[in-house]
């Protein structure tokens, strides 16, 4: 694999069923990142984390490459090496999503941190990444709704804008916050719904734009979520993106005709990762066919639907179905989806690479 | 017999979960070619009618467990998965299992709600923990497969060590306020 061309911008995203994180080449050898997913097919001790491992493939030097890194939101198929990414890349800037600034949320989580267990809960990164923002030079940026994260002006216009989340739903975000249980914390620590503080990004480079959806999900109210992110891209009169990260995995809660008819070109390419975890599978073959309604531009890292479980023990496969009703195995195919275009094409021509187990997503059906 | 071995520790084991906020080391586990009980404050020990009495002079209601059945002469472990109930429904629930070989592996599973003892359905809600483990047994040289399904008690921690947790987590958040 080679690195982009300094004239050339690319999008990859990387997924290995249950994770996801982006790496874009925003020209002339910078880099941001968004989230972070392990490759669930190397081996740990070889270094596992997705966006480093693809860094060390083309010869990238993250500490002289990643300009920006962005946590969208603290959910476990976002942030699993996050902490990796922050200490390889020492220099860069960080934006978090508001949740971490709240002293209610601290105290909600402390519970869930403590004790034995609490390695199980997928809370051990947050304690990793604590301690890697303690130890940088340069302190974390809250991303918010039309906060600009990075921006630069030489030789071509870049800038990285956070498009959500609405103080609205911040506000949100910690009444959900203050309402998980305290008491009882013998389980897995609860999700906190509507993915309130998720942070969708505009990335623009000189004439290319770049939509990545993160989890963001669409509420009734046109303060919260994606509405309140439409609303916003409308009134400051914005042109519309050719690159779309589809948000929270296709899922029907991430969709809304308006971010396709006021935000997007007609036809736009459509990126995403598979989200499966336990009987959730996303995106469905219902959630394609709305995407492949829309354009025939479409790629995923790999399929969401799972298999029957065959272990090689009989005496496993035996007592299994005998127990359950039902086993899968819960697919856990990692691929990459790349595109690069050229700065100066007019109009911008994608190059489209898929790698490991990425198809076509009318492939996925 | 292993379901009943353990069905009945778990319960002593949640007695005694509840009364202390100190961690403490339960449950039980595959060793050379066994299944081991582990309790702070219990013991195995086998009587002269081969029934195994696994826990004794516990605090609480429950004071002994007695197994009725001879033990198994050899447990061989085939598989066990650490996972956490994904849905709840009146019959049923699904949970999500990863692989306790370090292979990665992930499995979903469906159960009937029977499958989990009468003790930890009270338990049984989203994000509960649980332990899936595959044998086989042999007894009177015949070899029969078998399987444990449980919920993992486990024990609040304490006030300090939360205050702890959140005095560290502010110092590392604090600023963004």
């Amino acid at each position: 694999m080679n690195p982009p061309d300094p004239d050339e911008i690319e999008v990859s995203i990387f997924g290995p069923g249950f994770g996801e994180a982006l790496a874009v080449h925003m020209g002339h050898g910078e880099w941001l990142t968004v989230d972070s997913c392990r490759n669930l097919a190397a081996k740990p001790e070889a270094g596992d984390n997705a966006l480093l491992e693809y860094f060390d493939h083309i010869g990238v030097d993250p500490s002289q490459a990643v300009k920006l890194i962005v946590v969208t939101h603290w959910h476990d198929d976002h942030i699993e090496g996050i902490s990796d990414i922050l200490r390889a890349a020492p220099p860069a800037h960080v934006a978090v999503t508001a949740a971490l600034g709240s002293k209610d949320f601290r105290a909600a989580i402390s519970p869930w941190l403590t004790g034995p267990g609490a390695e199980k809960k997928g809370l051990k990164e947050l304690e990793r990444f604590g301690r890697a923002i303690q130890s940088r030079a340069i302190f974390p940026k809250i991303a918010c709704i039309d906060k600009v994260l990075f921006e630069r002006n030489a030789i071509v216009r870049k800038e990285v804008r956070a498009l959500s989340p609405s103080d609205a739903s911040v506000l949100a975000c910690i009444a959900d916050l203050v309402q998980i249980p305290r008491e009882d914390v013998s389980g897995r620590m609860p999700a906190v719904h509507g993915n309130h503080t998720s942070v969708v990004l505009s990335v623009v480079v000189g004439d290319r734009k770049i939509l990545l959806g993160a989890d963001l999900e669409v509420r009734s109210s046109r303060q919260h979520g994606w509405l309140a992110t439409v609303d916003s891209h409308t009134q400051a009169e914005r042109s519309r993106y050719s690159v779309f990260k589809s948000s929270h995995h296709g899922s029907p809660n991430g969709d809304h005709p308006e971010i396709w008819d006021k935000m997007l070109v007609d036809r736009p390419n459509v990126i995403l990762a598979p989200f499966v975890n336990g009987s959730v599978m996303r995106p469905q073959d219902s959630d394609i066919g709305r995407i492949l309604s829309r354009t025939d531009k479409a790629w995923i890292t790999a399929t969401p639907k799972g298999a029957k479980y065959k272990p090689s023990n009989r005496a496993v496969i035996r007592e299994m179905e005998e127990k359950a009703r039902r086993v899968q195995e819960v697919p856990r195919g990692y691929g990459h989806v790349r595109l690069r275009g050229k700065l100066q094409d007019d109009p911008c021509q994608w190059e489209v690479a898929t790698f490991g187990q990425a198809m076509e997503l009318r492939n996925a059906v | 017999m292993i379901e009943t071995l353990v069905e009945e520790a778990s319960m002593v084991g949640a007695a005694e979960s509840r009364r202390s906020e100190a961690p403490q080391s339960f449950g039980w586990r595959f060793v050379d070619n066994g299944l081991r009980i582990e309790h702070p404050t219990a013991s195995a020990a086998s009587q002269a009618d081969g029934t195994q009495v696994v826990a004794q002079k516990l605090p609480g209601r429950v004071t002994s467990a007695k197994v009725r059945q001879k033990p198994a002469e050899e447990v061989k472990p085939k598989a066990k998965w650490l996972g956490h109930v994904t849905s709840v429904s009146e019959d049923g629930f699904a949970a999500t299992f990863v692989s306790d070989a370090g292979d990665r592996k992930a499995i979903v599973a469906e159960f009937d709600i029977e499958e989990v003892s009468k003790d930890d359905r009270p338990l049984l809600r989203v994000g509960a923990q649980l332990v899936w483990a595959i044998f086989t047994e042999r007894r009177r040289g015949t070899i029969e497969n078998g399987s444990v399904l449980y919920i993992r008690r486990i024990p609040a921690p304490s006030r300090e060590a939360v205050a702890l947790t959140q005095k560290k987590l502010d110092d590392w958040f604090g600023a963004l306020e």
